[in-house]
């Protein structure tokens, strides 16, 4: 397998954030929890392609993304359920819903499968940002490994105030160990029924906002060559625009 | 909140950075790049990175929350309930899920 580089940057970039884009992409590439390599590998790709989907688009202008009907335009290969809760992820997160949640779910995609896969978008998602950021073509996508997902439920996985089940902390067995490494907010939780989808989102996230928990509780700690005001800026703008209201 | 205000806001190079996130998420090259060259002329390589970085992270995180259903942090919904109404979050479409205790 290639490994991953910034050796084409202008700018030199963190060892350590370069370290963990590498890890990131050699777990998209294995068997995860629920999804082989293979389609983790076309999840990530599909999460690229949503950006330049023409139906997308449109439901983006639409009053309601749901007034708008049509195909994605698709790099193919997985299911359509899986393409459409993918592309209304990565285009139009802040008009998601409970009802449309609870859709997909009816209609027969596992909640497992669910968290992984957005696991795996916006993880991509995450890397693909930082390369356009700085001006840098998309890493080209890892070849999948071969081998069997894991298929493993935490047993103390149970449903809270989120759509999906989370572990809570008091729940994390051994099974799950560096679960709750970087913090235990709700947006930890969110993706802590695959915990290795939380686990691998997490080592992108620590290493492009700030590395853990002691971190971001130090308000006066200079973690980066940005100070921490300047930070929370640039997060705030971003999730403003997004309409994130958590 | 999503205003086209003047200034810094206090943060040293404020109004610059917002600028960086806005073409960051316009996805137009033709509009992120001068803004990029800026960012890196005045604050340094290293900002760059790290302004690059946090913006992307942000782009993953805010789709976490927003496909997972989650509601805010219980110790948290107090502590911002003003700051969150004054700049009118509780309007996003998305707020109908994280206001839930």
């Amino acid at each position: 397998m290639a490994t991953l580089s910034y050796d084409d940057s202008p700018v030199a970039v963190r060892q350590d954030l370069i370290e963990s884009h590498r890890r990131t992409w050699r777990r998209l590439a294995e068997p995860g929890t629920w999804l082989d390599g293979a389609t983790r590998v076309a999840i990530a790709a599909e999460s690229r392609r949503a950006f330049d989907c023409d139906l997308c688009r449109q439901r983006k202008q639409a009053l309601s993304p749901n007034a708008v009907q049509g195909r994605h335009d698709t790099q193919g290969g997985l299911p359509d359920a899986l393409i459409d809760t993918i592309h209304r992820v990565m285009t139009d997160p802040s008009r998601l819903s409970h009802g449309w949640f609870k859709g997909v779910i009816d209609a027969g995609m596992p909640e497992t499968d669910y968290v992984e896969a957005i696991g795996v978008a916006c993880t991509t998602l995450a890397v693909d940002g930082f390369a356009r950021a700085m001006g840098l073509p998309l890493r080209d996508l890892p070849e999948p490994l071969p081998g069997e997902p894991t298929r493993r439920r935490p047993v103390g996985a149970k449903q809270g105030p989120a759509w999906v089940p989370w572990v809570l902390p008091e729940d994390v067995t051994e099974d799950e160990t560096g679960l709750y490494d970087h913090g235990a907010t709700n947006v930890c939780k969110a993706l802590s029924l695959v915990p290795q989808a939380a686990i691998g989102f997490f080592d992108v996230v620590t290493a492009q906002y700030l590395p853990g928990m002691t971190a971001i509780r130090d308000f006066g700690g200079r973690y980066r060559a940005i100070n921490r005001a300047q930070i929370e800026l640039l997060s705030a703008r971003v999730s403003a625009i997004n309409q994130c209201a958590y | 909140m999503l205003g086209k205000g003047d200034g810094d806001g206090g943060i040293a190079h404020g109004r610059l950075l917002v600028r960086f996130a806005d073409a960051f998420l316009t996805r137009d090259e033709a509009e992120l790049a001068p803004v990029r060259r800026e960012v890196a002329d005045r604050l340094g390589d290293e900002a760059l990175v790290d302004s690059a970085a946090v913006v992307a992270a942000y782009e993953g995180l805010d789709r976490v929350a927003d496909s997972m259903g989650i509601p805010i942090d219980a110790e948290r919904i107090e502590p911002t309930a003003g700051l969150r109404k004054q700049l009118g979050v509780d309007g996003f479409a998305s707020a109908a899920n994280t206001k839930r205790p």
